[in-house]
């Protein structure tokens, strides 16, 4: 009896390359957001997942990419800010830092940085990270639904899905 | 590729997906590796509960939903808690592929099914000795 195979073939579906995915859903959007495009290293697989955007949802995406941008931006600059209160999170919190600043290039880097008030002991200090995380886990979730654009979607989720990695491997 | 393509796409993952957690729990001992068996058990009921969701999804979309296989390929080797382990991260990794997917293709208000299943298949590769991606289920971003 011939066994079909199972987890490669269906599980590994189409999906968008990183350069289709930038350069095609998001070009607009990183455009907007100063991003050049002509840096990104090109991949040759085919996406059909998404249809063009059209310019109002361009502008909603565009949006959307902005205020991920600043969330994620805020995020890290608590991260930062309590670093320099407690030197020893440093390496502690040098994994989320990394994530910050990949999601954050994949959406054309990081916005200008705000000031965070207040001291935080140690204690405080760990449970402001795993709100300010899962607060823009929740964020980029949302954002990955609202999205008009299905890579840009894609993109948010995976970022989402990568803070909650992180929020696991921590608590 | 439209929703009830990549719907359809997803669902035939998750039958393939409860067919290999089959095999991997038979091959799990209860008593022997607990750890590893409960998170077998997990993910295998996991993986059903989604089938039946998508199922219906399907099913309220007019569309006939895709049926199992009658078998499917099984690696070769089971034979260690340490294989078995492996295999099952490399189907949660698969899945996260196939849920990423799903999310790239669903519109946006019937997209947050896909995206919780993104996330809680990433954070399920964690039982399986998975190390936390930058972008889970979407590897072209992860070489920037």
């Amino acid at each position: 009896m011939p066994v079909p195979r199972p987890i490669i073939g269906p599980l590994t579906g189409p999906v968008p390359s990183r350069r289709t995915t930038l350069v095609g859903a998001l070009a607009g959007l990183l455009a907007v957001t100063g991003c050049d495009v002509e840096d990104l290293d090109p991949r040759g697989d085919e996406d059909d997942s998404t249809a063009p955007p059209t310019e109002a949802s361009t502008d909603a995406d565009a949006a959307l990419v902005d205020r991920a941008r600043t969330r994620i931006t805020s995020a890290d600059t608590v991260l930062e800010e309590l670093v320099r209160q407690h030197p020893r999170l440093r390496r502690e919190l040098r994994p989320l830092r990394q994530l910050h600043a990949a999601h954050a290039e994949v959406l054309g880097g990081f916005m200008e940085r705000a000031t965070i008030s207040g001291p935080f002991d140690l204690p405080q200090a760990r449970t402001l990270v795993r709100r300010t995380e899962t607060e823009l886990q929740r964020h980029l979730t949302l954002a990955a639904v609202r999205a008009e654009s299905g890579s840009l979607a894609k993109a948010m989720a995976s970022m989402a899905a990568g803070i909650a990695q992180r929020l696991a491997v921590s608590s | 590729m439209t929703y009830a393509e990549a719907l359809q796409t997803t669902l035939a993952g998750e039958h393939a997906a409860i067919y290999v957690y089959g095999a991997l729990g038979a091959q799990t001992s209860q008593t022997g590796a607990p750890g590893l068996y409960a998170a077998l058990s997990d993910a295998y009921q996991a993986h059903r509960a989604r089938r039946d969701q998508l199922t219906a999804i399907l099913t309220d979309l007019a569309e006939q939903p895709v049926a199992a296989e009658p078998a499917y390929e099984l690696p070769a080797d089971l034979s260690t808690t340490d294989a078995v382990t492996a295999r099952a991260l490399e189907l949660e990794r698969s899945c996260a592929s196939t849920y990423a997917y799903l999310v790239a293709n669903s519109p946006s208000p019937e997209r947050r099914l896909a995206v919780n299943l993104l996330v809680q298949t990433a954070v399920r590769e964690l039982a399986f000795r998975g190390t936390p991606e930058t972008f889970p289920g979407s590897d072209e971003y992860a070489d920037r």
